[in-house]
């Protein structure tokens, strides 16, 4: 097999099509939202947020309905909670957090076993960005645009509310509504996520491409187009280990993000004891 | 223009001094004792006041009470003769260095910027115009080598400085500045006291708070000291030309 072949023969598939304009939309959404569950150290908030997905997906599962809807459902109720625990502070929010991620989970969980779903709901759980299909690519198409749009529309308030809420806050902005729109926000990613790697695996999109991505730059705006590019790159690669690997999808993608991030953290600790070294000779 | 809080604009009320407080109590939350306790405050306009007092005195939520931050238990404030609140694109605040979230990945020049955005609202983003204002303020401040500088990179007097050239390009009459000379560097001090005198000159108004009493000299008009919450008398004389605690009220 040539190189040329090596590489276009997984995308003559219309299922590998799918999932590669999938993975597409996907690096946009979580690679930018990546930046500011990052910065906002909220790593915690995006891998609850996926997993108290569950029970919707579960009920949507029962009922009939189209699995994503059930799941956003259930995240955009809890970013809701998180939301109003975190304003009331009469519990801390990671407690909340913890709180409504493992419960959840739980009952998402208690679901599939009363209905005895685990076997269909299974690629929820570790994804299979492989069964999208074209109906669900332009659910993802439209909620991810729409995503999209609402952040680069308030791009100036995302940032001023993540660097001084304080100084927001006297200028009349609420830096809670700004918090409140940013969870609701990853709520849908998360669901979108949920598509391509699972529930038990979405958080990684959100946080490692954006992880690697902070390594590298000080500066937002290469560090936004980073984190897009490497969760992109990451995508593809799995894709492609998963075609010929033939090893399951999401975890494939995860992998390969995690080996980029630790790839890029090595690189940068070789760089930064390098320095040190000559530091240290130049003052001798 | 869209703005923040759906507030209004008003414009001051004539011949109302800058600021003026009436009993005030606060108290933080969860808290039974109040942090400050019947605080009475009138400073006219174009003064320079200091807020004097140890750590723990309540300075700083004084400062964060007019700025909007808390909400008193009691007692009012007006700001240019207005409910507070109605004037708030007319006061501008510098918080203490440690509120500010350093690491996060933006310029110099982009959190100076953050000074123009309650006059541009939601969605609009700044103009030529915010941007030479930017530009003007990083100047006044000797930071213009270090504008493009992540924030993390400046050292505590720069980062001082920047806050202060947020500051200068709201377009704010009234200043509110929480312990701007603490712990910086000769050359910050220097420079940010010229920068405030050249700011009384234009007329605008200064509520400065300091827990250190040697920092005190000629450019103030008045000082409050605060003690545990509580206005008290200086600890030795102090002869300032202006009244503005509860004596001002006489």
């Amino acid at each position: 097999m040539n190189i040329v072949s090596f590489i276009l023969e997984p995308f003559s598939y219309p299922f590998m099509q799918n999932a590669l304009l999938t993975l597409i939309l996907v690096s946009f959404t979580s690679g930018i939202l990546g930046v500011y569950v990052i910065v906002r150290r909220m790593a915690f908030i995006g891998d609850a947020l996926a997993h108290t997905a569950l029970p919707g997906v579960v009920a949507a599962f029962f009922l009939g309905w189209e699995l994503f809807w059930g799941g956003l459902v259930a995240a955009i109720i809890t970013s809701l909670i998180i939301s109003w625990f975190s304003r009331s502070q009469e519990i801390h929010e990671d407690t909340a957090i913890g709180i409504a991620f493992t419960g959840m989970f739980a009952l998402g969980i208690a679901l599939m076993s009363v209905l005895r779903t685990f076997r269909d709901l299974l690629h929820v759980l570790f994804g299979n960005i492989l069964a999208v299909n074209q109906n669900t690519l332009v659910l993802i198409a439209v909620v991810s645009t729409l995503v999209l749009l609402i952040a680069f529309f308030l791009r100036k308030e995302l940032v001023w509310t993540s660097v001084d809420p304080i100084h927001a806050s006297t200028q009349g902005l609420s830096p809670h509504l700004i918090r409140t729109i940013l969870l609701l926000l990853i709520a849908v990613v998360v669901t979108v996520d949920i598509q391509a790697v699972g529930v038990v695996l979405t958080s990684s999109l959100l946080i490692t491409p954006a992880a690697s991505a902070n390594l590298l730059t000080k500066r937002l705006i290469h560090f936004t187009a980073l984190a897009v590019l490497l969760c992109l790159i990451g995508g593809i690669i799995g894709l492609y280990a998963s075609y010929y690997l033939s090893i399951s999808s999401g975890a494939a993608i995860v992998l390969t993000n995690t080996l980029i991030f630790g790839f890029i953290w090595t690189i940068k600790m070789i760089g930064k004891s390098h320095g040190k070294k000559n530091k240290t000779t130049a003052n001798y | 223009m869209l703005p923040y809080g759906g507030r209004h604009r008003h414009a001051s009320v004539p011949n109302s001094p800058a600021l003026e407080c009436k009993g005030l109590t606060v108290h933080h939350r969860g808290q039974l004792e109040p942090a400050l306790v019947d605080i009475w405050l009138k400073i006219p306009r174009g003064a320079a006041v200091a807020l004097v007092g140890a750590n723990g005195a309540g300075k700083s939520t004084l400062l964060k009470t007019i700025a909007g931050l808390l909400t008193p238990s009691s007692g009012t404030i007006s700001v240019l003769g207005q409910e507070r609140g109605n004037c708030f694109h007319r006061v501008s605040y510098l918080p203490q260095r440690s509120e500010i979230d350093w690491h996060f990945p933006i310029s110099l020049k982009e959190l100076v910027l953050m000074g123009r955005y309650v006059h541009l609202g939601w969605f609009q983003s700044p103009t030529k115009e915010d941007h030479e204002k930017a530009a003007w303020a990083i100047n006044e401040l000797n930071l213009f080598n270090l504008k493009n500088r992540q924030i993390g990179e400046l050292s505590g007097g720069q980062q001082q400085r920047a806050l202060l050239a947020r500051c200068l390009i709201q377009d704010s009459v009234i200043l509110l500045l929480d312990e701007p000379l603490n712990a910086v560097d000769p050359e910050t001090v220097s420079i940010i006291q010229n920068v405030l005198k050249h700011q009384l000159k234009m007329g605008k108004t200064i509520l400065m708070a300091t827990h250190d009493v040697d920092r005190i000299d000629n450019p103030f008009d008045g000082v409050l000291f605060l003690h545990q919450g509580r206005e008290v008398q200086p600890p030795h004389a102090f002869n300032y030309p202006i009244k503005i605690g509860k004596e001002s009220f006489a």
